[in-house]
């Protein structure tokens, strides 16, 4: 999607020569992010490497692929979400509501996403399985804090983004290095890549409200299709369980 | 040491990346097995990082790191990736007994990235002349050459044997200075005068790059174009003209070439051991008259300068024989062993190509192991080495230590030590039972690290004559068998070789 006038702007403004410019300014952030991408690296072998038994016992039917293609932030990311949690802070002035505000100093501790990477699922019960050898995982919580996860997959009111389970898991001994993991089904990522073009990316590099954005709808039109893949997903789900019951018997 | 697991696919790609072009990059990968690694992929990852920016050449590059999830799908994470430049070692190949990052392997492989060569890996190339990638190193020694070529001098090149002379001499021949043209000229078998004239010849019609330096009798013909047959047959005819003067047919050639006004670099490679088969066939009064003449040519002719490759001991030889050389205008440069840094290096790369993975403590095992690391001897013992790996899988120390002693030392390779042996022979030339005494002094000191030279001179001399000759056979036999003298204490400088004469003797 490439950068928003206002991403250039803080570019500009905010970083410091030789970097504040659209030509160099990855160079600053790059660099910055090697520990990110390290962490990446070994966490994805732990998890494969505690993943494997289930891979093995559901040989027949389990699938699980992780997703490393953008395991770090993007430096254009990176401008965008600081630049945004600004303006929000600009916006939330006097109204009583925080939320975290990043800038260049203290994105690097407080942004729990710079490293992430995800595991795709072929069933909604697969989710849960993996989400639950993560969470036991001795090899995972020698190195990494593991707290409770953010699963939105059966979550009620929702009205935007894919159902899936977030764990941020902290390095014990590197404070502030984190490390987002996503686990979500294959229908749910296919959703999100989706509305990742048609409208996060409309959405992020614009200032105009949803309304003015998208008077077809279509910010509604795709959560309504998230909506409904969670229904697919679980008609899949018990699918799957009424034919296993039956090759039992 | 142990074979790299290709079932280890998840890892970091380290990459230097093209500032003007990405798809000009090469990389490191470095598997993975899972969050206890962390420390040492963050250790390893910083020192490349920062012998990155330490080194010189970098400037068109940007150092990158990236996390794979299976090697495989290298693309969908770095799409420009160059496969073809792309290594594989293991992190704790770069962390020494201590835990700390081992700088200098990551200086030498940055270097060879940054030099593009290619391959980036050198292959084993015992008792093969080491070309392109495979010639490893020795920047200080053609530094040295090059500055003195330019500056309109000419190199006597001198190391024991298999020091890798050769190799620097073709190393020079495809790398050549800008506007010379330079030509090699192999006079192993040579044993007269016209033999070195013929040889000459021989080489100059090989060179493309030197075809305007020959008669235009024989350049029009583009000798180096034809086959082997046409080429000998135009060295049939030279060759009478040659054997009818030698001296003139030289003389002219010389001057051919000094006409043309371009600068010629002729490199004479086995120089001083075709002055001692000389010696044999023709006599002292030959060989003095064949330097003398040369000398003379080289102050004839200014724009053409030689790289005379030989052995350490020529002037004693020459000296020994009452034959002023006339060499003083030759500026020498010794080609001496790796360091041990450099050898290390050269260690890990070998392995590497050869699909090992090998520690920097297995490699300071071999080093003392061997002692002087002989680039020949060192390939062996690396080919040895890693064709065992990939048949176990893995080797341990004791392992390695059985390899040197049953197998590098064993009878399987006595073709390696069997060119050693045979220079016993021209010992004969020395005396009669030159080769039986040359044999026991050999013997004598593979028994003990050091011995006086004056228990050597008693070995040798069992005549009054003998003992003058003394000296000249200890300067050649320390160019045969890596010998050295310190102080009057004479000692094979190389474990392995000493090893192998205590243990096969002659």
């Amino acid at each position: 999607m490439g950068l928003s006038e206002e991403d250039i702007q803080f570019i500009e403004e905010q970083l410091t020569a030789p970097f504040n410019s659209v030509g160099r300014y990855e160079e600053y952030f790059r660099p910055k992010l090697q520990m990110h991408e390290a962490l990446c690296s070994t966490a994805i072998a732990t998890v494969k490497e505690i993943l494997s038994p289930l891979v093995t016992e559901h040989s027949s039917r389990f699938f699980c692929r992780i997703d490393d293609t953008h395991t770090c932030k993007t430096p254009e990311s990176i401008v965008e979400k600081i630049r945004r949690s600004q303006v929000r802070a600009e916006q939330q002035k006097g109204k009583g509501k925080t939320s975290e505000i990043y800038n260049l100093e203290n994105f690097l501790s407080t942004m729990t996403d710079l490293a992430r990477f995800r595991i795709v699922c072929n069933f909604l019960s697969d989710v849960e399985k993996v989400t639950k050898v993560i969470r036991e995982s001795e090899k995972i919580k020698n190195h990494l804090t593991v707290g409770e996860p953010k699963n939105s997959i059966n979550q009620r009111g929702r009205t935007s983004g894919e159902r899936s389970v977030k764990f941020i898991l902290e390095h014990k001994s590197w404070s502030g290095l984190f490390i987002e993991i996503q686990i979500m089904t294959q229908l749910e990522e296919a959703w999100d890549k989706k509305d990742h073009y048609l409208v996060y990316e409309k959405r992020r590099s614009s200032r105009k409200t949803d309304e003015e954005l998208f008077r077809n709808n279509l910010d509604a039109k795709m959560f309504a299709m998230s909506e409904l893949l969670y229904v697919a997903d679980n008609y899949f789900e018990q699918l799957r369980k009424e034919e296993e019951q039956e090759e039992d018997e | 040491m142990k074979r790299y697991n290709e079932q280890q696919r998840t890892g970091h790609l380290l990459v230097l990346i093209g500032k003007e072009n990405r798809a000009h990059n090469f990389s490191l990968f470095l598997p993975v097995h899972g969050l206890e690694d962390f420390d040492d992929l963050l250790k390893v990852s910083a020192g490349f990082k920062a012998r990155f920016h330490a080194i010189s050449g970098r400037e068109d590059y940007t150092f990158h790191g990236f996390s794979i999830n299976e090697i495989g799908r290298v693309r969908d994470v770095f799409p420009e990736i160059d496969e073809d430049r792309m290594l594989r070692f293991d992190l704790s190949q770069f962390i020494d007994d201590s835990g700390s990052f081992i700088d200098d392997f990551a200086a030498t492989i940055i270097s060879r990235f940054i030099c593009n060569l290619e391959p980036v890996l050198p292959d084993i190339r015992a008792g093969a002349i080491a070309t392109g990638s495979n010639f490893y190193d020795r920047e200080k020694e053609i530094t040295s050459v090059r500055d003195m070529i330019t500056a309109g001098k000419s190199v006597l090149l001198q190391s024991p044997r298999r020091y890798g002379k050769s190799s620097l001499l073709k190393f020079i021949q495809g790398n050549p200075f800008r506007d010379w043209k330079i030509c090699y000229i192999d006079l192993q078998g040579g044993k007269s005068a016209e033999d070195f004239i013929e040889l000459m010849l021989d080489g100059l019609m090989r060179s493309e790059d030197c075809t305007s330096c020959l008669p235009i009798e024989l350049s029009s013909r583009q000798p180096w174009q034809q086959s082997e047959a046409v080429r000998v047959e135009l060295k049939r005819r030279e060759r009478g003209k040659i054997r009818g003067g030698w001296a003139e047919y030289g003389a002219n050639l010389l001057e051919t070439m000094s006409a043309t006004g371009n600068r010629v670099l002729l490199m004479l490679d086995e120089f001083s051991y075709m002055l001692e088969d000389m010696l044999e066939t023709d006599g002292d009064e030959m060989v003095r008259h064949l330097m003398e003449w040369f000398s003379v040519e080289r102050e004839k002719i200014k724009n053409v300068s030689f790289i005379i490759a030989g052995s350490l001991h020529i002037q004693t030889f020459l000296r020994h024989h009452d034959i002023d050389g006339k060499i003083g205008d030759l500026e020498p440069v010794h080609i001496s062993l790796f360091d041990p840094i450099t050898a290390a290096s050269f260690i890990l790369l070998l392995f590497n190509r050869e699909g090992v993975a090998v520690k920097k403590i297995e490699i300071d095992m071999m080093l003392d192991l061997m002692g002087a690391p002989i680039p020949y001897f060192l390939q062996v013992f690396v080919d040895l080495l890693s064709s065992e790996c990939r048949r176990r899988g893995e080797l341990s120390a004791k392992d390695i230590e059985n390899i040197y002693y049953q197998q590098l030392l064993g009878p399987d390779s006595k073709r390696h030590f069997e060119s050693m042996k045979q220079q016993l022979e021209r010992y004969e030339r020395y005396k009669p039972g030159g080769k039986q005494a040359a044999s026991e002094m050999l013997s004598h000191l593979s028994e003990k690290t050091g011995s006086d030279v004056g228990e050597l001179r008693t070995i040798w001399a069992d005549q009054p004559k003998s003992a003058e000759q003394f000296n000249e056979v200890l300067e050649i036999m320390k160019d045969d068998f890596y010998i050295e003298e310190t102080d009057g204490i004479v000692y094979f400088m190389s474990k392995l070789i000493r090893d192998w004469w205590a243990k096969h003797g002659a």
